[in-house]
């Protein structure tokens, strides 16, 4: 399997686009995903940024230096064209009368997905960011201040935050069991 | 479900799907290979345009320096004007987001 970094010398050198092509099919679940998560579950805009992201990409891929991982950079980039829909586009649902304890259940994981993604709204734009990058995405707190500038203090502050919305909002949602 | 249970949140928010889709792959490269086309085109006409202009401007040169005098004698906004569009629209050009 071809390294990254020699896939983006390829693009950048010849404009390779089956390089490019292979970039976005290894990165393509992870940025997606993240999106998804960004956008609480609007699965059409998060791919339409996420395409926008990958446009990004290809076209800055020379200003790349290699300072952090390809996929730092790129989740950077995935990140900051969702801020630029959220400078244009703004909205914010409430989800009421969920079902979480779904959640209990044997659910398939594509219906998981989903209710995470759901379940996001709860959260602020930063704190969806900085729990998704730092549980799912796996990123260091170093990583996710490259992603998102927050100082390390604030991204702490932000996941554990979040968490506790999150387990609140899990258990508010469960049908008791009297 | 324990409230408290850090590890349930934490498998609970991995990605639990891989996202593998041809069709974004496809329909992102062919964005690029669109955008690169417009690109080579808008090149073209700039070329042309670039020769149109050149052309009887090195003509010109030859009898009595008859553009420059023409030029001077246009307001010195629109040539400002004409030199600030045509500067912009190399800038676009050749910027990176293009």
């Amino acid at each position: 399997m071809v390294d990254d970094n020699t896939l983006i010398a390829r693009v950048i050198s010849n404009g390779d686009q089956h390089a490019f092509a292979t970039l976005i099919k290894k990165y393509q679940g992870a940025i997606r995903h993240f999106l998804r998560r960004l956008t609480a579950g609007d699965q059409a805009t998060a791919d339409d940024i996420a395409q926008e992201a990958f446009l990004r990409i290809y076209q800055n891929l020379d200003t790349f230096l290699g300072k952090s991982a390809f996929s730092t950079w790129a989740h950077k980039i995935a990140y900051n064209c969702f801020l630029k829909y959220k400078q244009k586009v703004y909205h914010q649902h409430e989800i009421e009368g969920f079902d979480f304890s779904i959640l209990e259940a044997q659910v398939e994981d594509i219906e998981k997905d989903l209710i995470i993604e759901r379940l996001m709204e709860c959260l602020d734009i930063a704190e969806r960011t900085c729990i998704t990058l730092s549980i799912s995405a796996g990123m260091s707190h170093q990583e996710i201040c490259v992603v998102t500038k927050f100082p390390l203090g604030t991204i702490k502050s932000h996941i554990n935050r979040g968490k506790q919305k999150l387990m609140d909002k899990v258990n508010n949602q469960q049908p008791s069991n009297a | 479900m324990k409230s408290n249970d850090d590890s349930f949140l934490t498998s609970l928010l991995q990605y639990h799907t891989r996202l593998i889709d041809q069709q974004f792959v496809d329909d992102i490269i062919n964005n690029i290979k669109a955008k690169n086309k417009f690109r080579l085109k808008l090149m073209v006409i700039a070329v042309f345009l670039a020769l149109a202009v050149a052309i009887p401007l090195l003509i010109s040169l030859g009898e009595d320096l008859f553009f420059i005098n023409t030029l001077s004698s246009y307001s010195p906004y629109i040539i400002t004007f004409f030199l600030l569009s045509a500067l912009g629209f190399g800038t676009w050009l050749t910027s990176d987001d293009f």
